[in-house]
């Protein structure tokens, strides 16, 4: 999937399924791979900065795993704007 | 036929759409703001943007599908559309396009690819930091949907005149109501296994 859609092959699909994976999950396996394909190009694309700390993600990881994704989005943009004015 | 059991009848990330609501509607969230709502590069430029990174990426029906809606903006101009996907450095478009095509290039290949001369180059050619980062996420995004349509080997057609009366509809009314078209409810419902 990482390195294209077409290189993903039905016996790969038929080992998912012989080992108890559903239509949901393996559309879901595809999904996360290609938006992850998404993600890191817009990352790396432009540039940004990352700290190279492992300690720095892990209060983030934290709190993602705690809330999710599209709350703590919110709460940061809030403090972002905050901070911003 | 499809790796999953999608609805008969619905070709590329359309029959994907109605299998799985609750990421159709963020998935044409994204298509609409990026492609579709109001922005300083035309819809038609963005589309083509959309057209070349599918093309790259060898999805039939993401080209097909965005280059009808590209032409569909450009008052029917398929051969734009199809210069664009050969050689866009001699395409009939604006030098600040060539310039975004050329960073949507290297985001298809891998983000890292970026180099600075890249974004000199498109901020020389008159490119805001907007239009630079709408074009680094639209390669982005369709490194994504073209991954997704391609990774569970949807159903394409090949008559390349439904793609045209498609396109009509959604350079109109965008990719939410295409949706709405469709799938209903999308985005309130739950899986059903």
């Amino acid at each position: 999937m990482q390195r294209g859609g077409k290189n993903v092959q039905p016996g790969d699909i038929a080992r998912a399924r012989q080992l108890g994976a559903t239509d949901v999950e393996i559309h879901d396996t595809v999904l996360i791979a290609a938006a992850f394909c998404m993600y890191n190009r817009y990352v790396d694309g432009l540039a940004t900065w990352a700290p190279s700390e492992p300690d720095a993600y892990r209060e983030p990881a934290a709190r993602l795993a705690r809330e999710g994704y599209v709350e703590s989005t919110r709460r940061s943009a809030v403090t972002a704007s905050g901070a911003a004015t | 036929m499809a790796h999953i059991k999608v609805p008969e009848g619905l070709p590329g990330i359309r029959g994907l759409f109605a299998f799985r609501p609750q990421t159709a509607k963020p998935m044409s969230e994204l298509a609409e703001v990026l492609l579709h709502q109001p922005g300083t590069l035309t819809p038609g430029e963005r589309e083509l943007i959309a057209t070349y990174v599918s093309s790259r990426n060898d999805c039939y029906y993401c080209q097909n599908a965005h280059g009808a809606i590209a032409a569909h903006h450009l008052d029917g101009n398929e051969e734009t559309v199809r210069e664009v996907k050969r050689d866009f450095e001699h395409a009939a478009v604006s030098d600040k396009l060539k310039a975004l095509l050329a960073i949507a290039g290297k985001v298809q290949q891998g983000g890292k690819n970026v180099q600075s001369e890249d974004v000199e180059r498109a901020r020389r050619e008159g490119a805001t930091d907007l239009e630079i980062h709408d074009t680094v996420l639209i390669a982005a995004a369709f490194c994504m949907f073209n991954r997704y349509v391609d990774g569970l080997a949807t159903w394409t057609p090949t008559d390349l005149n439904g793609f045209r009366q498609r396109a009509a509809k959604v350079a109109r009314d965008g990719y939410l109501a295409a949706l709405a078209g469709y799938v209903s409810g999308a985005g309130s419902e739950h899986a059903d296994g």
